[in-house]
């Protein structure tokens, strides 16, 4: 059959969809972009598993710290970003997001947590 | 009888029409799913675990803290919306989808961090009003990192960038004057992949670098030019199938690679294949200073390209290296920033084949000294005070000797400032 003579295509097609409110619009745009990122709570979760597990200390998590004062030597940062980027227990991947192999490429043992976690929630894309 | 059902049916009635049934005691206590900073429309989004009814947040207050300058920011009027029904608004969703949106008075700060709290909200369904919502981490927009940017680096073995042009004294001579120089790329190439329902993958990157050193005094000529293309393999100790060694050893490094070693003036040239690896150790806290230890195992084996003397080369080039790394860093207390730095390298190499010894003379010629097997050592120990997070002031020493001429190195000292960094490579999406 023709596609174009399909009655029930073309009803579907005249059929004008209804516009949603400017608001609700806007809060689906904002629920996508929601989505598509790591959580705050999730980046924090990873933070504080990958760090002792790459061989860091378990001090809490303060944002405006820098790795090495978690222990973390340049060799240890290395290790750090493979549990990030690769680990399915601890990293981004058992949020079911994933990372670019050199997404932590960047990051040394004076980068800030602020600057890591938010180099982990830029370049982070549901998997 | 009939009218206790009657009276069941028209609750379930109720509570179908409304779209909600009566929320659970848990359900009362609300807490924060996400916060996301949206830049483009200057607002934040903080999205909750249990739905509110917009009309019923009267007495709610939102706050909003900038934890990194310590400052509360005003806020205009805060939203609440339900995006689970475009058309409803009013009505609380079936799914978990309401969102408050915060406007803030003033510009957020870009690389802060704020703390997002609420008061006296209360949840669909509730009758009790929640006093305290824990509050959220809002991280803000973040300026559009550079294809390259700096960042400060502690030692020179983790800088991507290093010069240190220093002033030595040594045994015997005179004060004279050496350029301590590297450079080195690193790009990683595949992620390491493990874990439960998982396929065990190693991380490799690439990382391609040259170090030099170049003294003007002839008899301080060690590892004077050095080439390399190595290949990083890392091998992480996956904690849940091996929880007992991922505690004492969370992983190896392997840095294969092929190398050119020669002295300053190329008279003898290697070419060398490489291998070591690196035992990541976890490290220690001794008050404010921390202690990280390194030990590792190599071979190296290839032959000789060019030679100083004829016949010092018999066979081909094998050893055995055994060594290892101790960074010890003291931290300022109140800053938690590392004040002093003291890295220590040490490198046994032993032999298997025979390889010449030289020693320089006054003009800066290398002069024979043995063909053999001996083991040769070599240590160095520098201490770095950061003036700024890219600049240093340090003090060496230096024994031992290195490939190709091992020309000995003894009892050196340094003195001199060192510029020091990593480079940071903006990262591209998968997708």
């Amino acid at each position: 059959m023709n596609k174009k003579s399909n009655p029930k295509k073309k009803r579907m097609a005249r059929t004008p969809e209804r516009p949603l409110p400017k608001e609700a619009a806007a809060a689906v745009k904002i629920e996508k972009v929601e989505e598509r990122r790591l959580r705050a709570d999730q980046l924090e979760t990873i933070l504080i598993d990958c760090i002792p597990l790459a061989g860091g200390s378990h001090d809490p998590i303060d944002l405006s710290n820098i790795l090495q004062f978690y222990r973390l030597d340049k060799d240890s940062v290395l290790v750090f970003a493979g549990y990030v980027v690769g680990s399915a227990d601890y990293g981004v991947r058992r949020f079911q997001f994933k990372l670019p192999p050199n997404a932590l490429d960047g990051i040394s043992v004076s980068s800030k947590l602020s600057e890591v976690a938010n180099t982990i929630q830029d370049n982070a894309v549901p998997a | 009888m009939y009218k206790a059902r009657f009276r069941s049916l028209v609750v379930l009635l109720v509570l179908t029409l409304s779209g909600m049934p009566a929320a659970r005691s848990q359900e009362c206590t609300n807490q924060f799913n996400r916060a996301v900073w949206h830049p483009d429309q200057a607002l934040i989004s903080a999205n909750l675990m249990h739905p509110l009814r917009p009309a019923e947040q009267t007495q709610a207050e939102w706050l909003l803290l900038d934890s990194t300058g310590n400052v509360t920011v005003s806020l205009a009027p805060v939203t609440v919306q339900n995006y689970g029904d475009p058309d409803h608004p009013e009505a609380p969703p079936r799914a978990t989808s309401t969102s408050v949106y915060v406007r803030p008075m003033q510009p957020l700060m870009i690389n802060h961090t704020y703390y997002f709290r609420a008061r006296n909200v209360l949840t669909a369904g509730c009758k009790k009003i929640q006093a305290e919502i824990a509050p959220t981490v809002v991280l803000t927009e973040r300026k559009t990192p550079p294809v390259f940017a700096v960042s400060p680096s502690t030692s020179r073995d983790d800088s991507d960038f290093y010069l240190a042009p220093t002033i030595d004294g040594a045994s015997g001579s005179k004060a004279s004057y050496t350029l301590d120089g590297k450079f080195q790329y690193r790009r990683a190439w595949i992620a390491p992949q493990f874990g439960t329902n998982t396929t065990y993958r190693p991380g490799i990157s690439f990382t391609p670098g040259m170090s030099v050193k170049i003294s003007s005094n002839p008899k301080e000529d060690g590892d004077s030019v050095n080439i390399r293309a190595p290949v990083e393999v890392l091998t992480i100790v996956d904690p849940i199938s091996l929880p007992n060694l991922a505690k004492i050893l969370p992983a190896v490094i392997a840095r294969p690679g092929f190398v050119v070693e020669a002295d300053k003036k190329f008279h003898d040239v290697n070419a060398i294949f490489s291998d070591g690896e690196y035992f990541v150790l976890h490290g220690l806290d001794y008050g404010p200073m921390q202690i990280v230890t390194e030990p590792m195992v190599g071979l190296e084996t290839g032959s000789n390209l060019k030679a100083q003397t004829v016949g010092t080369y018999p066979s081909a080039i094998l050893r055995a290296d055994l060594g290892f790394r101790v960074v010890a860093t003291i931290f300022q207390p109140s800053k938690g920033k590392p004040l002093f730095s003291l890295e220590s390298n040490y490198i046994r190499r032993l032999l298997l084949n025979p390889e010449p010894t030289y020693t320089q003379d006054s003009k800066g010629n290398l002069v024979l000294l043995s063909v053999g097997t001996q083991p040769r050592d070599h240590v160095d120990l520098k201490i770095s005070y950061n003036l700024t997070p890219l600049v240093a002031l340090s003090v060496g020493y230096e024994f031992g000797e290195l490939p190709p001429v091992y020309t000995k190195v003894d009892n050196k000292y340094t003195f001199g400032v060192t510029f020091k960094g990593q480079l940071q490579a903006k990262p591209k999406n998968t997708d």
